[in-house]
């Protein structure tokens, strides 16, 4: 089953956050652990790990902000 | 730093692995479920801490009290709350320990001893002063372990309930988690003293700084200070040396740590060095395995039974909030 890539939320005050940059392309393998996307805040810049390991389908656009819980890709 | 010649029993050595176990398989379950976006909500990582909270819950009987703050999850887990209870209040779920209302910061199960979690630094060190007297005057035999870290010492709030307990003679052992953080602040640029355990003389108190990445060292001293202030000789500051091996809470970026910190924290971790210990006291790798294996599938349950539960009510709001009187 694929694993859904859910904007996380990153301090008490994040509603929103921007996906600043993916480290991976469509259909490239990822592992678990992997950082897969750099996220920003007004506050700070955050790298996320794969939290499942297959191949990643990014959806989430670059320089976009998304609210907390939006889905911006799969893994597997 | 405390020097023990005695070994510690190898019942107890068991309970605190599986204690530290759950402690760090409960922190890497949150950070994975915030980091998928599942679960939207503050928690404060204890990862480099795991074994100060169970060496010091270890210590104590399963009716003493503890208070602990929003980085409580450790001493929460360790002191044995009901894991389903845990995770539906984390979650803000009817389940939880405070029916979801009070959340990640303020989880209380005076039934397992978690009086309070208070999300203001240092307030709890005077409220276990409170819990401590109320034992001495019931007789209870209770002692009151309350966990807080190296910013909150100095707050006015540390040194008035310093004194007070030390002159009362109270059950209360002071446990300050020095994990050389306070927020976003390195400990020498808030605090210019070497220690915060040596200040315990200032009161007239017993004080210990001890290495809280060696369970040689943590459990003897914990044990040490909750006998002490058991049988009635008054307060013990314990000062446990640690690291937080995460930012301030998750999401925060920690790139103001230095890099020779970074890789100082790497050397001193307390899981690899317990599993060591572990080893050379003749458990296997295959037993030790199957306590975290066990461990990953009741939270795998409890988080599963959390996320398909209900939210309070909304009538719930004005409930347990005043005294009902008739």
């Amino acid at each position: 089953m694929a694993e859904e890539i859910r904007i996380p939320k990153l301090g008490m005050s994040a509603t929103e956050v921007t996906l600043s940059e993916w480290m991976f392309g469509e259909g490239e393998q990822v592992a678990k652990g992997d950082i897969i996307y750099t996220a920003e805040t007004d506050k700070t810049t955050v790298e996320i790990e794969a939290q499942a390991s297959g191949a990643i389908h990014p959806t989430g656009e670059e320089g976009t902000k998304y609210k907390v819980g939006d889905v911006i890709g799969t893994i597997g | 730093m405390a020097e023990t010649a005695k070994e510690i029993d190898r019942d107890k050595l068991l309970d605190i692995y599986t204690r530290t176990m759950k402690v760090n398989r409960t922190d890497e379950k949150f950070r994975e479920l915030l980091m998928q976006g599942k679960v939207a909500v503050m928690y404060y990582c204890v990862r480099g801490q795991e074994l100060v909270s169970a060496a010091a819950m270890a210590a104590l009987e399963d009716d003493d009290y503890v208070v602990c703050t929003y980085r409580g999850q450790g001493e929460q887990t360790a002191k044995g709350i009901p894991i389903k209870k845990w995770w539906g209040e984390c979650l803000g779920k009817a389940t939880g320990t405070c029916k979801g209302k009070g959340g990640t910061m303020h989880i209380t199960d005076p039934d397992t001893g978690i009086m309070v979690t208070t999300g203001v630094v240092g307030s709890g060190i005077p409220i276990a002063n409170g819990l401590a007297m109320a034992s001495q005057n019931n007789g209870d035999g209770r002692v009151t372990l309350v966990s807080f870290g190296d910013g909150a010492a100095n707050i006015g709030g540390f040194h008035e309930a310093m004194n007070m307990a030390q002159l009362y003679k109270l059950p209360v052992v002071f446990l300050c988690q020095n994990n050389r953080y306070g927020e976003h602040t390195a400990f020498a640029d808030h605090t210019d003293s070497p220690n915060i355990g040596e200040r315990a003389a200032g009161y007239g108190m017993k004080g210990i700084t001890v290495d809280g990445n060696d369970v040689n060292q943590i459990y003897p001293a914990m044990e040490e200070a909750v006998a002490h202030a058991r049988r009635g000789k008054g307060p013990v500051l314990v000062e446990a040396m640690c690291y937080r091996m995460m930012g301030h809470f998750f999401g925060s970026d920690f790139s103001y740590m230095p890099e020779e910190h970074l890789a100082e924290m790497k050397a001193e971790d307390p899981l690899p060095k317990l599993r060591k210990v572990m080893l050379e006291r003749q458990f296997t790798e295959e037993e030790l395995d199957k306590i975290v294996a066990d461990i990953d599938a009741e939270i795998d349950e409890a988080v599963q039974h959390a996320l398909d539960a209900p939210l309070p009510d909304t009538d719930e709001i004005y409930k347990d909030v005043l005294e009902e009187t008739a």
